[in-house]
């Protein structure tokens, strides 16, 4: 599991490559606990590269949204695929997370 | 019209097809739509003068084919339970019938041609009822290919009509005033497509053609023979019908009954079309409504040859039209067949129809063609392509094209033959169909592999699926949702329920059916009727296993675990 980490206006921007799947959930949970831990309470998961994710990524994305809710921050995810966002629709998860077509609004979003 | 499944309403219609609009806006599509029919019009002048009749037969023929077209467009479109598609479709006159029809008014005078038009179009007919048989000789992306051929076949008319090329002499005759007016005719019916709304939108096409006639008319474009005529035309007169008895001729039997077929097999292809952009949801064509509706062209040519005048079948170019006006009411047909049939009593009218300068039929054309040529290739893309449907799809189109560019090559084929090279899109869609037929072989409709517990599983799936579903010719979402619902099992398996060995997967299809099977020894696979939640998922791995589970069933239409002494089936089924 590949991680491209950059920051814009203040929004921490994580975009995650290949499969989040039971290999790659850990090491992109972890991170990202790891960065919220450390302070970055405005942060965009960005899932263009994304093609599969199943539901221990699911798992680690739940996770890493209770924890920023405790600090009070925002996380919003973006770059969905058709197919991820119909993953996102059969699992109900569309409700728990604040979803964005590109980069732009999801940094307006999550600032 | 198949009404046990009800069509998704596309956005882009104002009016769909079971719709009925105002009685203004029917009216004004109606005589839209009668500005497409007319251009076609042309084969009967075509095969009546090669075979040396008069002006005035000329006339009589084309007055008698106006009637003809109006009660063939109301039978089209009326949802029949035998007859008709239920479609708003144009029928005009074939050209798969010119050549063998010159031939046979040469041979045998008007009762030959009456006799064995007649003949093609009883064929057609007993075609139509086991048309459902040859579904498999007729994937969809052979309905797409088809499709394109017809949008590249009306936009190649399209440019030669702008070009005024002969393909005799090869020569350009398009002055330039026509070049400008086929230009303006073609930007102004854009230019109403893309940023008129409401009415403007919906009558671009007749407000183009109209402002194409006039600037024809004011600048001296049209044709002098043709106002020499249309000057002389009496405003009333019924349109003379002298019944002879149908002759037929066994020699003739072949070439006509090529005809039928090939008329068939197009008309398959513009249903499919209309079909199409009436249901959003469109996955394949509907057979009721194509066996219908080839039955309703069959009567047609049976009508026709028993008026004496030539097979027809359905047009493109009006299904293009109806689609960019956004109204594709049936309600259109029923009224443009009455205008047909008015304009055979009232020979002016049909005159002004014939007469329709170069300039603006190759403007019209040129529109209508460019929709229904994506419409046939969003179809091509919809489904996963393998090498053999790469072949059948890249080698048909080249052979059609081929056609348009060098159609010497196919002039000298014998008679029987004819029907068969009559046109580019004939020859594509015989190519696709026999290459199609021949490359089923050796195509088996199961395959298996295994999944060592250790490797990556999605990744082996879903090259698996991929290279199945090109084969198969599936479409790419339902291979999709395949690839994630077994990779997440696969992943659940390891993870969850002990496994011991490889999980064995099978995978079966048919064009309605996808069926994946997963074989394993170990612990039961759980299928929960609840979402876990959120709670759960996040802190127990019982709560993982059951999302796992969840997701599978929502991903699938159906799923069940069979336990078989040590051993977990899972089976799959998704509709295609």
């Amino acid at each position: 599991m590949e991680l491209i980490e950059t920051e814009r206006d203040g929004v921490t921007i994580v975009e995650p490559q290949g499969r989040i799947d039971t290999v790659g959930a850990r090491p992109f949970g972890d991170r990202v606990v790891a960065l919220i831990n450390s302070g970055s309470h405005r942060m965009l998961i960005d899932l263009r590269q994304i093609l599969y994710i199943s539901s221990a990524g699911f798992r680690a994305l739940l996770i890493a949204a209770k924890l920023m809710d405790s600090a009070n921050g925002k996380l919003v995810l973006c770059g969905m695929s058709p197919e991820i966002k119909r993953l996102f629709e059969i699992g109900n998860f569309t409700d728990l997370f604040a979803i964005c077509g590109t980069q732009d609004e999801g940094i307006l979003k999550a600032k | 019209m198949d009404r046990s499944k009800r069509a998704t309403r596309p956005s882009n219609l104002i009016y769909s097809v079971d719709e009925k609009p105002p009685v203004p806006i029917t009216f004004a599509n109606a005589a839209q739509q009668l500005t497409i029919v007319a251009p076609v019009l042309v084969y009967i002048i075509l095969v009546m003068r090669g075979a040396g009749l008069g002006e005035e037969g000329v006339a009589h023929a084309v007055s008698i084919t106006f009637a003809v077209l109006g009660i063939a467009i109301i039978i089209q479109g009326r949802p029949g339970r035998r007859i008709g598609s239920g479609y708003l479709i144009t029928v005009g006159p074939a050209a798969a019938y010119i050549p063998i029809s010159i031939a046979a008014i040469k041979t045998g005078g008007m009762p030959l041609l009456a006799g064995m038009t007649m003949i093609a179009g009883l064929f057609e007919i007993a075609f139509s009822q086991v048309v459902r048989r040859f579904r498999a000789y007729f994937p969809a992306e052979i309905s797409g290919l088809c499709i394109v051929l017809i949008g590249i076949f009306i936009g190649v008319l399209g440019v030669r009509s702008v070009f005024g090329y002969d393909t005799a002499t090869m020569q350009a005759r398009a002055s330039a005033t026509e070049l400008a007016i086929s230009g303006g005719t073609l930007a102004l019916m854009i230019g109403l497509n893309l940023w008129g709304k409401g009415r403007l939108r919906m009558l671009c096409g007749i407000l183009g053609v109209a402002c194409g006639y006039l600037a024809s008319v004011a600048f001296g474009a049209v044709d002098p023979t043709a106002i020499k005529v249309l000057a002389a035309s009496p405003w009333f007169a019924l349109p003379p019908w002298q019944p002879e008895l149908p002759e037929i001729r066994v020699d003739l039997f072949v070439p006509f009954l090529a005809a039928a077929l090939t008329c068939a097999l197009r008309g398959m292809g513009d249903i499919s079309v209309a079909q199409k952009i009436n249901d959003r949801d469109w996955i394949r064509p509907d057979m009721n409504s194509i066996r219908n509706g080839i039955a309703a062209n069959g009567l047609t040519t049976v009508l026709a040859g028993f008026a004496g005048t030539i097979g027809a079948n359905t047009q493109s170019s009006g299904i293009g039209m109806s689609n960019a006006a956004g109204v594709t009411s049936r309600w259109v047909a029923y009224w443009l067949g009455g205008m047909l049939i008015v304009c055979s009593f009232v020979p002016v009218a049909s005159g002004v129809l014939v007469a329709m300068p170069r300039a603006v039929i190759g403007g019209v054309f040129v529109f209508t063609a460019s929709f229904i040529v994506v419409n046939g290739l969003q179809v091509i893309t919809s489904r996963l392509l393998d090498a053999r449907r790469t072949f059948i799809v890249g080698i048909a189109l080249t052979a059609s094209l081929g056609h348009e560019i060098y159609p010497a090559l196919y002039q000298k084929a014998p008679m029987v033959l004819q029907p068969f090279v009559s046109s580019g899109l004939v020859v594509g869609l015989m190519t696709a169909l026999v290459l199609n037929a021949i490359f089923r072989i050796g195509v088996k409709s199961k395959a298996a592999i295994t999944v060592m517990p250790e490797t990556n599983a999605h990744d082996a799936i879903r090259g698996f699926l991929e290279q199945q579903g090109a084969k198969w010719g599936a479409r790419r979402d339902v291979i999709e949702r395949a690839i994630f619902g077994t990779a997440q099992s696969i992943e659940s398996i390891v993870e969850h329920c002990n496994v011991q060995g490889p999980v064995a997967v099978e995978a079966g299809f048919d064009e309605f059916n996808l069926d994946i099977r997963l074989n394993y020894q170990g612990d039961d696979f759980i299928l929960p009727e609840r979402r876990p939640s959120d709670d759960q998922i996040r802190e127990t791995d019982e709560g993982l296993r059951l999302l796992a589970g969840y997701l599978i069933q929502r991903n699938a239409d159906r799923v069940r675990a069979i336990r078989k002494g040590d051993r977990t089936v899972l089976e799959f089924h998704y509709q295609h």
